[in-house]
């Protein structure tokens, strides 16, 4: 009889670094040490720690179906006996015991209730019965705001706990096994989670995205055990769930803007829950330092943002995008929501090149210090009638706000200070909502807006001054990029507008920015009634 | 709409202004730095989305 079938349905323990090791050793077939010396372990029980757990509830006899297509995809066709049946850990901070949980389960109530223990979850880890990658699904539930976090790449992860529903807001993660998917495989799985629920697609287990990766583009190597994927192959796991693959070059050695170009991409699709995927070579600065060739992938789940900055790149152009210092990524070999921070350290290349760097979680060799991270490419997903990125928006504002710039250069500063943008792609329900929600237009010009049809997926760019919201430009991020992709813009500043409406009127300074990126919105200022 | 963060103006004036200082030598160099930077980020924007084919091929193996 295997172990399966000897535990019981469920168990409860008070959480501690002990029993959290303990549980991983008992739930799985790896060796003491195997877990133990895991840093994806100690990672995931600080994480549990300072989201203040106190109880775990042992779930056996779990079915995962991830874990299911994998383990028919490969487990089964081993010689040895490998369990298809998991174990899922279920994570709480309020205490509990075995009796009150029975009671729960038993009467529906009294002293432990469903509410009760949905307020108190943290989420929950589904651990593998196999030799040393282990770590299956996992959803645990984010860090505090703060006023600086945001997690914009979350949905709700309903569970069902023996009849009891509970539900946690959180990104799937899960460890590359090197058998169904490396870090490549584990990014894609975790971004699509997200966008099958964005863009509605089917969500494919590790095994399937490896497979569709390489269908088309074979690996010299055999597929499985796999060991990798190379961009194109992730792009073309990607196009396999209808979507579009767009490759971001952030190398920091050829772009002189680097900082600007990655921190605004990054931020635009972040902001408007679309993830991403990040690949980047490691540095490893014990003596003597070494330069890893082979990349790393991994899915782009967050940010935080500093708010006592100027947010402005060299050529004074401000942009909320520049206030983003870290980032949290899921990275299949140190931990979900893992940090990797943009803190301007830089490090020298092979070839004598000095450049940007940002830090991880991943240890030197000497386990002194901890490697960096030089940006490579950066690879979004998007919905196929989403034709207008970010590139091409980017410029229209950049040289809009020149346009401003030249009423100050001018003499006039006092009529338009320095505007901060707000760019990002966003969806026309969003907008609108947003709009209701703000309160700043009243009567027929909210009427207009909100009565207005625009298309599904628009890009947004928002003009503030001292954290108050100017004017919205809208752009249509499903039409051409050599039409005039601007749809309209929404006024909340009457005098601003005005201005903006007056100077736009000015030939002799508008028609010099006639034709370059921008001029459409010039233009429209120009045809609007003052 | 709330309060404006731009104070009273003749807006009458504030053309004629920016007018006559687009046209002045100082207002023809500042409007040619302006559109140049802006030229030279679009530029830089577009050169990111045009990643070398064989960088696509490298393994991400880690």
């Amino acid at each position: 009889m295997s172990k399966v079938h000897e535990d019981p349905p469920f168990e409860i323990y008070r959480f501690s670094k002990d029993t959290f090791k303990e549980l991983l050793v008992r739930k799985s077939i790896a060796a003491p040490r195997d877990v133990s010396n895991k840093p994806l372990v100690v990672y995931l029980w600080e994480y549990l720690d300072k989201l203040h757990t106190k109880t775990i509830l042992v779930e056996n006899n779990y079915i995962d179906r991830d874990y299911l297509e994998d383990f028919a995809g490969y487990y089964v066709r081993c010689f040895k006996y490998y369990e298809k049946v998991c174990c899922r850990l279920h994570f709480f901070c309020n205490e509990f015991n075995d009796i009150e949980f029975d009671s729960l389960i038993s009467h529906g109530n009294f002293p432990l209730t469903p509410g009760l223990l949905q307020y108190s979850y943290l989420g929950f880890l589904v651990v593998k019965r196999l030799p040393k990658k282990f770590i299956g699904r996992t959803c645990l539930k984010t860090y505090p705001s703060e006023g600086r976090r945001d997690y914009p790449i979350t949905r709700e992860n309903n569970v069902n706990l023996f009849g009891i529903p509970l539900s946690i807001s959180s990104l799937a993660f899960q460890e590359q096994d090197r058998v169904a998917s490396a870090c490549a495989t584990s990014a894609l799985w975790s971004v699509f989670q997200k966008t099958s629920n964005l863009f509605n697609h089917q969500i494919l287990s590790p095994v399937e995205i490896t497979k569709v990766a390489t269908t088309h583009l074979p690996i010299t190597n055999r597929v499985f055990p796999n060991k990798g994927l190379s961009i194109y192959q992730m792009a073309q796991a990607i196009q396999a769930v209808n979507l579009e693959p767009v490759e971001v070059d952030v190398k920091p050695q050829k772009k002189p803007y680097f900082e600007y170009l990655i921190k605004g991409n990054l931020y635009a699709y972040l902001h408007g829950g679309v993830p991403l995927i990040m690949t980047f070579n490691l540095f490893d600065s014990s003596s003597p330092s070494t330069f890893v060739n082979d990349l790393h992938a991994v899915a782009v789940t967050g940010f935080s943002v500093d708010n006592t900055v100027v947010p402005a790149d060299d050529k004074g152009f401000r942009s909320r995008a520049y206030r983003l210092n870290k980032i949290y990524v899921h990275d299949d070999q140190v931990g979900p929501f893992a940090r990797m921070v943009f803190d301007g350290n830089k490090v020298t290349l092979p070839d004598g090149d000095v450049v940007d760097s940002l830090s991880t979680s991943w240890f030197n060799q000497d386990q002194k210090g901890k490697r960096r991270a030089v940006p490579n490419i950066v690879l979004i997903p998007l919905y196929h009638k989403m034709r207008i990125t970010y590139d091409i928006v980017y410029p229209e504002i950049y040289n809009f706000d020149k346009f401003i710039k030249t009423v100050i250069i001018s003499g006039h500063e006092k009529l338009t200070q320095e505007f901060e943008w707000d760019i990002y792609v966003t969806t026309v329900n969003h907008l609108k909502n947003n709009i209701s929600e703000l309160g700043l237009i009243y009567g027929d010009l909210r009427k207009n807006v909100l009565l207005k049809s625009m298309p599904r997926f628009i890009w947004r760019a928002t003009a503030y001054f001292d954290g108050k919201p100017l004017l919205d430009i809208i752009f249509d991020a499903t039409d051409i990029e050599h039409g005039v992709f601007l749809h309209c813009i929404v006024e909340y500043d009457i005098f601003v507008s005005n201005v903006l409406k007056q100077i736009s009127r000015v030939d002799a300074l508008a028609r010099q920015f006639e034709g370059t990126p921008g001029w459409a919105i010039i233009e429209w200022f120009r045809a609007q009634p003052l | 709409m709330k309060k404006s963060i731009v104070p009273v103006v003749d807006l009458d004036k504030l053309s004629t202004d920016v007018s006559t200082w687009a046209a002045s030598p100082e207002g023809q160099e500042a409007i040619r730095i302006a559109i140049k930077d802006s030229l030279d980020v679009a530029e830089l924007f577009r050169e990111s989305r045009t990643v070398d084919q064989k960088r696509l091929h490298e393994p991400v193996t880690l």
